[in-house]
């Protein structure tokens, strides 16, 4: 079925049983290609009936479909004319894993971090209106997201603005991690609501009797709000609440689409969806939201180990978990990442100082700064590119106060195969300007918990970065790996004339270069300049007598 | 090369140490798209090669200016 199906206008007039056997179609050939290249998976499996729905009843490109983090939009892809390249999805010169405006007509905004859907689709709502034009804006937005500020900001700003916007909640109960929090509960307690599914079963025999879905979605409201609003909070917030429906009933999701296109006015539709659905492998959360490549689809099971030494992420999680255990002020805060982080190895050992605040870096950052105020040292580990979204609580909260908060900037430099959206290149230059903040980057694994030693030490905000990469060294326990004096520099190779100050990953990078040109007579001094700020004044004194060319060397701009 | 260690260090020479030239060597001002970390910092002239490049050429100039 999937091969006729050239473009979503083919979609358009098929029956719910047709679509639902291109959604097997899509399915199949979703789980075919990320066993096989790899990939964000487990999203893009809970939404394929979804993806296939809103195709087929919104005029999708005229229409304008906006989706939240780009992880959901691999059956989007398949739809809209990109299944033959999927085999190429983040590789290079394939296909972005994530979505882009300049990869599809279909792609109406790009996305890659959580949470901004239904901004950019008020946007576009607001512009159809100034512009006088004629289209249906439609978010899709994840529970996961929920946890987010911004997302709020959205619905607060959409809500009472009379546009004509349709939110799709993808109710997962995930983020990449379960999710946590208020929000989170408040979902569950709607779906499970017995009166709530009392109602729902009286609204079955309604259909029976009253085939008109505009009807239909009427009674619906006004039966439910005679018991119990489901949606209360977004009713509140002024969008008309739809649901919540099963994501995997493709019939209910047409029906519903189909009711609710043609009105106006802001609308939350909430569908209930099973991450990974359809992957025996994928509906086990976290581990499974993206793949490495080379996995066995029956199994989930990886087909061949990897001999890499451990992590830059796993050395940090195994040495913040022993230095808790040392240190009992220390406490430890993830945006959502308790695996990706590595701070989920402090979850089990020391449960009381780990905290999982959510897709909510400015939370994070600004959360850890009330708790260093009372005596305890923070770290809060957060991926160089989503530490992006938390720049004003990094300045007004905690440097401003000069609190001693620890930022673990993990995945910083060049990312690989996530692409520019998951970029860590802009930490360097944005953590160089906040006043008070101490920045460093170390060489090795090493190193690097020698800094995690020093910063929770040091009395005022302390950030050092890492790659996504292995360690270039079999790291220690931390016990046995002693602080490093801030703001030293460390010379590993005395040459002439020309300096290499190399920062973090290039330190080794630069040493192999120099050794390369001592062969060929070129005697180079090698510095590792783990302190970016302050930086080592007394050793680039010395440097500067004895050099003619510094050469700085960094992964970042 | 924007405003990294590079551009900091190189203001900060330029004041005290005018004598001595700072090159800034980093993740040029553009969109860095998907591909390996290795390509990539292969692409930025990241690696060791890139480095020595980066070193011969400097070293020839710097010969040429002597």
């Amino acid at each position: 079925m999937l091969e006729r199906i050239h473009s979503p206008a083919d979609l358009r007039g098929l029956t719910s049983g047709d679509l639902q056997v291109v959604a097997d179609d899509v399915r199949r050939r979703l789980i075919d290609v990320c066993s096989r290249t790899g990939g964000h998976i487990g999203a893009g499996l809970g939404v394929v009936e979804l993806t296939v729905a809103l195709h087929a009843i919104f005029e999708t490109p005229h229409d304008q479909l906006v989706w939240d983090v780009g992880h959901q939009g691999y059956p989007h892809k398949v739809l809209t004319g990109r299944n033959q390249q999927m085999e190429t999805i983040r590789q290079e010169g394939g296909l972005s894993g994530f979505l882009k405006r300049t990869e599809s007509e279909y792609d109406a905004f790009g996305a890659g971090h959580a949470a901004t859907s239904i901004s950019a689709a008020l946007g576009i709502a607001a512009a159809r209106d100034l512009l006088g034009e004629a289209f249906k804006v439609v978010a899709v937005i994840g529970d996961g997201s929920l946890t987010s500020g911004l997302a709020y900001e959205a619905l607060n700003n959409a809500g009472h603005s009379d546009r004509d916007i349709v939110v799709i909640l993808n109710d997962n109960e995930m983020s990449i991690a379960p999710n946590v929090g208020a929000m989170s509960k408040y979902l569950n307690q709607v779906q499970r609501n017995p009166i709530y599914n009392r109602v729902r079963a009286r609204i079955g025999e309604l259909v029976e009797i009253n085939r008109s879905l505009e009807t239909l979605v009427r009674k619906w409201e006004e039966s439910v709000k005679s018991f119990l609003t489901p949606g209360v909070l977004f009713e509140e917030l002024g969008l008309r609440y739809f649901g919540p429906i099963d994501g995997h009933d493709m019939k209910a999701l047409v029906e519903t689409l189909s009711a609710v296109r043609p009105m106006t006015g802001p609308r939350l539709v909430h569908v209930v969806t099973r991450k990974g659905h359809g992957f025996p492998a994928g509906e086990h959360g976290e581990k499974w939201h993206a793949l490495p490549p080379g996995h066995d689809p029956a199994t989930g099971r990886q087909r061949t180990a990897s001999s890499a030494n451990p992590a830059y992420t796993a050395v940090f999680g195994r040495g913040l978990v022993d230095l808790m255990t040392e240190r009992t002020d220390v406490v430890a805060i993830t945006a959502a990442m308790p695996s990706g982080t590595g701070t989920g190895l402090v979850a089990s050992a020391h449960p009381s100082r780990f905290f999982d605040v959510g897709i909510a870096e400015g939370h994070a950052v600004t959360f850890a700064a009330g708790l260093a105020t009372r005596g305890l040292r923070p770290v809060v580990a957060i991926y160089s590119t989503f530490l992006q979204r938390a720049y004003d609580s990094i300045i007004h909260d905690v440097a401003l106060q000069h609190l001693p908060v620890t930022f673990a900037m993990d995945r910083a430099g060049v990312v690989g195969e996530d692409g520019e959206t998951h970029m860590g290149l802009y930490d360097i230059p944005y953590m160089l300007a906040v006043p008070n903040m101490v920045l460093a980057a170390p060489k090795d694994g090493t190193e690097m918990l020698a800094l995690l030693r020093t910063a929770v030490s040091h009395d005022g905000p302390f950030a050092f970065r890492y790659p996504r990469d292995a360690a270039p060294d079999l790291v220690g326990p931390i016990s046995e790996i002693p602080p490093v004096p801030v703001g030293t520099w460390e010379v590993l190779r005395q040459g002439r004339e020309i300096a290499i100050l190399a920062v973090g990953t290039m330190v080794r990078q630069a040493q192999q270069a120099a050794e390369s040109l001592a062969i060929e007579g070129l005697d180079v001094t090698v510095v590792n300049c783990r302190f970016l700020k302050p930086y080592d004044e007394v050793t680039l004194h010395a440097l500067c007598a004895h050099h003619r060319v510094l050469l700085t060397v960094e992964e970042g701009r | 090369m924007t405003n990294g260690f590079g551009a900091m260090l190189s203001a900060a020479v330029a004041r005290h140490e005018p004598g001595v030239r700072v090159i800034a060597h980093g993740v040029p001002d553009r969109i860095v798209h998907a591909a390996s970390r290795a390509r990539q910092l292969a692409a930025c002239g990241l690696d060791a090669e890139g480095i020595a490049a980066r070193v011969r050429s400097v070293h020839g100039s710097e010969a040429m200016a002597r």
